[in-house]
C-alpha cells in the first residue's frame, strides 16, 4: 500500500488529477504486469491498462474504502477489462505466435533472460484463469493472500487451494 | 526448478516509459465524475422528501377508500335512509287498495261465524241434515254471491 494512500483518493476524489497521478504512478507497473501476463501482447496489455486507469480516474467517486484496498479495486477492473477484451476478441492469441521479444520490455538485449521468461510465460497458460490470477498476483506481484481473497470474491482459504494446485501443476509442467 | 523462484523472474516485465506518460497525459486530462458521494444532510432531505411523497400519497389512498367505503355503506343500508323509507311508504300506502280491504273484512267476519256456530252446535254441523238445511239457507246450488264476485274484480283491476 502506498504511504498516505488514503489521503491521496480523498484528495483525487475531489478531482485533484495530481494525487491521482501519483496513485498512477505507483499502480501502473503491477497492473500493467498482470494484465499483459494475461493477454500476453504488448500493444493490447497498454490498450487495456490505460482503460483500466482511466476507468478508475473517471470512477473514482465509486471507490469506497471499508477494508477494501484500492489496489484490489484496480484488480477488479482490469479483470473486467482482460473478460471484455476476451469476449470481443473470441480467441486467445497463440503463445507460439507471440514474438518472445515483446514479452520482456526492460531487458531486450538479454536473450537468456527473455527465454526463460518465455517459458515460465508458456508454463502459466497451461493453469486455469483463477490459478493463473492467484499466482501473478501473489507471487509476481506481491498481493497477499487476503487481498487477493477480496479482489476475487473468495475465502481465503479458497485462494491458497487454489495456489497450492496452481504451484503443483507447474512443478509438473517445468519438470517436462 | 523452484516454480515460485521461475516465477519471480517475471517481475522484470514492466510497462515502456514512453506508454507511461503519454497514458498518463491522456488521461488527467478528462475530468473525473464530479459527483461526491451523499453527505448526511444529503441524504435526511432525500429521505425527508421521500416522506412527503409517501404521506402524501397515504394520504389520498385513505381519502379514496374511506369515499369507497361510504358509498357502499349507502347502498346497503340504503333502507335505513329516511327519504328512501318514506318513498317507500307512499308507494306502500297507494299498493294496498280498498276493494281488497273489503275483502278481508268480509272473509274474516265470515270466518269468525262460522267458528262460532261451530263452538254452539259442537259435533252437530256434521249432522247431514244440518248442512243439507245450511245448504238451502246458503243457496248452494248457485254458489256465485253476486257480491264477493264485484270485490274480486275490483280487486283485480
Amino acid at each position: 500500500m502506498l504511504e498516505g494512500e488514503k489521503n491521496l483518493i480523498n484528495r483525487a476524489k475531489s478531482g485533484e488529477a495530481k494525487a491521482f497521478g501519483l496513485l498512477y504512478d505507483h499502480y501502473i507497473p503491477q497492473i500493467y504486469r498482470f494484465i499483459y501476463l494475461k493477454v500476453t501482447n504488448r500493444e493490447e496489455a497498454e490498450d487495456l491498462t490505460h482503460q483500466v486507469f482511466m476507468k478508475a480516474w473517471q470512477n473514482i467517486n465509486n471507490y469506497e474504502e471499508r477494508g477494501f484496498q484500492f489496489s484490489s479495486w484496480l484488480y477488479q477492473i482490469s479483470r473486467n477489462q482482460v473478460i471484455d477484451f476476451y469476449r470481443q476478441k473470441k480467441q486467445y492469441l497463440d503463445l507460439e505466435a507471440v514474438d518472445p521479444e515483446l514479452l520482456v520490455d526492460q531487458s531486450k538485449d538479454r536473450a537468456h533472460e527473455k527465454l526463460e521468461i518465455s517459458k515460465i510465460q508458456k508454463s502459466l497458460n497451461e493453469l486455469t484463469d483463477e490459478q493463473k490470477e492467484v499466482i501473478i498476483m501473489h507471487f509476481i506481484n506481491d498481493i497477499s493472500i487476503k487481498d487477493i481473497a477480496k479482489t476475487l470474491k473468495k475465502t481465503e482459504g479458497a485462494i491458497r487451494l487454489l495456489q497450492h494446485r496452481a504451484i503443483d501443476r507447474l512443478k509438473k509442467i517445468m519438470k517436462k | 526448478m523452484n516454480p515460485i523462484k521461475e516465477l519471480r523472474k517475471l517481475k522484470n516485465i514492466r510497462p515502456e516509459e514512453i506508454f507511461i506518460k503519454r497514458s498518463k497525459f491522456l488521461i488527467l486530462q478528462i475530468e473525473p465524475q464530479t459527483k461526491q458521494a451523499p453527505s448526511f444532510h444529503e441524504l435526511i432531505e432525500s429521505w425527508s422528501s421521500l416522506f412527503n411523497i409517501a404521506f402524501t400519497f397515504g394520504v389520498i389512498m385513505l381519502l379514496v377508500i374511506a369515499t369507497n367505503n361510504l358509498n357502499k355503506k349507502n347502498i346497503a343500508f340504503a333502507g335505513l335512509v329516511d327519504t328512501k323509507l318514506q318513498e317507500e311508504m307512499t308507494h306502500l300506502t297507494k299498493g294496498i287498495e280498498e276493494p281488497s280491504l273489503i275483502y278481508y273484512t268480509e272473509s274474516n267476519r265470515a270466518v269468525s261465524k262460522a267458528l262460532d256456530e261451530i263452538e254452539k252446535d259442537k259435533n252437530n254441523h256434521l249432522n247431514e241434515r244440518v248442512l243439507q238445511n245450511e245448504i238451502k239457507e246458503l243457496k248452494i246450488e248457485n254458489p256465485i254471491n253476486s257480491k264477493i264476485d264485484n270485490l274480486l274484480e275490483d280487486f283485480n283491476e
